[in-house]
């Protein structure tokens, strides 16, 4: 598995992140373990690339943190999107469907 | 039972200002956790201890480099923040401070008025003040303009040697240069209306040490001075009074008699008109003609580079001295900064008038901070509200100092703008009371011109630089007793719980 990581380009991240917190708050393992699974395996985050991009999104202000207590009872610092998360999650969605069906379009060609 | 945990409710309620040690820590307890969460599911999967920590920290890729780039962002974020609620609390204040102000218009109105008008007089106190004696001559490198004083003081000295036949030219070689001049009046007879203005003659030193360019024509020259020519140089007041600014006045040749040297020449050839600025020590300026080469004593010098003032002092004295004979030993010559002398009648009373406006303003602060003080009572309910809500001391006091902030600021706008009408209509009453022309022409009129450090005060332009550090103080003085009501804050009844 640790082989098949991509390498992401850092808009895709921010995508990524943003979507996974829509899941609901989480902690950055949350958001590395969501990602991995919900691409079934094929997406695995470097981990120093997660936590820079949640602390420039969270300097953004399109997260919020706050301190609590993992599931297993640790000191965790759970996410959130802020409303302006939420915009620019929507933004950024619709880029992302037009860019990657345009990309389809030419790809796809016969 | 486990303990609960106090640490992390700590986190939870710490305000966005955490110290930098503060940030590190967080971002390396949040960091340890991932990688701890990760190797206990790497466990889980069959892996020993050490092997599971060893791949966790490998899977995370650079640790050194992520932990420092969010130690960097986060302490951005915290900054940012910390100004975004200071600015969100202080929209908030001074939002209540107006619906306040608005709730009880006469008291506002009234504090506005007795503050407005004590921030005006000292304002414009303060202006006459530095026009006369802060402001610098108008003159190039003004500090180092002396005046040159035949006796100890500017007083009287009773017994004065007689300076007749002192050779002033060994004088004029101790200082870079100097300016001798003979008052006069002249008669322009020419035509349709006879004019009788004050001139003077004036030695070659006379152009540098004032930093005269004509406006149009020409300086004097050496030679003008050595064949003594008949050329004048004429005032723009004069030009435009008798010549209507016609530009071919120089050039023209005119009629003129002097009242003390009635034998010089009549027919004086105008060579150039002074610029609009300038400004002399003296209102002798409507015509000036080169002294013809005799030994008179300069009444300014300027002080060699680096030299100093008693220096240049024992050394004129010491020239002037050996040329004399029994002088009285109490007797010297002496040197007196020019803007100093200009100004050494009215400094007495500029000081004073200054200090009682300054005593006004604090008067004015003190009643302005009763009447704050007293409203306060009145207001020792909402208070109470504002305490019991959880209003903190610190931020109910703030919220009255942004309320004594708003007052201020508004009734030292109006103040600097009365002030500002006060000099445009009084001014000149005030230069012809004080019976000496301000330095450069003009008081300087409170414009809302940035501040600039009075070092760099050579232009004419006429700035409010030394206002506004008065209004500016004024502001914190009251800030400081409208302080006051924080106290009693402090001192409002607590309610046993």
């Amino acid at each position: 598995m640790a082989d098949s990581r991509l390498e992401l380009l850092q808009g895709t991240l921010d995508l990524l992140v943003l979507k996974a917190l829509t899941w609901g708050p989480m902690h950055g393992y949350g958001v590395s373990v969501l990602i991995h699974q919900q691409t079934d395996g094929e997406i695995t985050v470097v981990d120093a690339a997660l936590y820079k991009a949640l602390y420039r999104l969270e300097h953004d202000n399109l997260l919020a943190s706050t301190w609590g207590v993992s599931e297993n009872n640790r000191k965790a610092k759970f996410y959130r999107l802020t409303p302006e998360g939420r915009k620019r999650l929507r933004d950024a969605l619709a880029d992302w469907r037009r860019y990657s069906s345009a990309v389809e379009k030419l790809v796809g060609a016969t | 039972m486990k303990m609960p945990d106090f640490n992390g409710l700590r986190r939870y309620v710490t305000l966005p200002g955490r110290k930098r040690a503060r940030i590190v820590r967080d971002v390396d307890s949040e960091l340890e956790t991932h990688l701890a969460m990760r190797a206990e599911a790497l466990e889980r999967q069959g892996a020993t201890r050490d092997d599971a920590r060893a791949q966790a920290l490998r899977e995370f890729g650079d640790l050194a480099d992520a932990r420092q780039y969010c130690v960097e962002v986060s302490r951005r974020t915290d900054r940012r923040a910390k100004w975004r609620d200071w600015l969100s609390d202080a929209r908030l204040d001074a939002g209540h401070a107006v619906r306040l102000m608005r709730r009880s218009p006469a008291f506002s109105a009234a504090t506005i008025a007795v503050f407005a008008a004590a921030i005006a007089a000292s304002t414009a106190a303060n202006s006459v003040l530095r026009a006369y004696l802060i402001r610098p001559l108008p003159f190039p490198e003004a500090d180092r303009l002396m005046s040159i004083v035949p006796g100890p003081s500017l007083a009287v000295f009773p017994r004065s040697p007689s300076l007749q036949h002192v050779d002033w030219k060994r004088v004029d070689s101790l200082f870079e240069v100097t300016a001798a001049w003979d008052l006069d009046g002249f008669t322009l007879p020419d035509g349709s209306r006879p004019d009788y203005i004050d001139g003077a003659w004036v030695s070659p030193g006379f152009s540098k040490t004032m930093g005269i360019t004509p406006a149009i024509g020409r300086d004097f020259t050496a030679d003008d001075f050595a064949k003594h020519a008949p050329v004048a140089l004429i005032s723009d007041a004069l030009w435009e009074r008798r010549y209507g600014r016609d530009p071919r006045i120089v050039g023209t040749t005119v009629t003129m008699a002097s009242t003390d040297r009635p034998r010089e020449q009549t027919r004086v050839t105008i060579v150039g008109v002074l610029p609009r600025t300038f400004w002399h020590l003296n209102r002798f300026t409507d015509l000036l003609r080169p002294l013809p080469d005799e030994s008179r004593m300069p009444s300014l010098a300027r002080l060699q580079r680096g030299m100093s003032m008693a220096e240049g002092e024992a050394k004129l004295d010491a020239v002037v001295r050996a040329q004399l004979s029994g002088v009285d030993p109490g007797w010297r010559m002496s040197l007196m900064s020019a803007s100093e002398e200009h100004a050494a009648n009215i400094r007495p009373i500029l000081v004073a008038i200054s200090g009682a406006a300054l005593l006004m303003l604090l008067a004015a602060c003190g009643s302005v901070a009763g009447g704050l003080v007293g409203r306060m009572v009145s207001r020792r309910q909402e208070l109470a509200i504002r305490t019991a809500l959880g209003g903190t001391s610190g931020r109910i006091g703030r919220q009255l100092l942004t309320e004594s902030v708003i007052l201020a600021t508004i009734a030292g706008t109006i103040g600097v703008v009365a002030a500002r009408a006060l000099l445009v209509a009084i001014g000149p009453l005030i230069e012809r009371q004080l019976g000496a022309t301000v330095p450069g022409g003009e008081i300087p009129k409170v414009e809302v011109v940035p501040p600039t450090p009075p070092a760099l005060d050579r232009s004419r332009v006429h700035h409010p630089s030394f206002t506004f550090p008065f209004s500016s103080a004024s502001l914190f003085l009251t800030r400081t007793f409208a302080n006051v009501p924080r106290v009693i804050t402090r001192s409002l009844p607590r309610r046993e719980p």
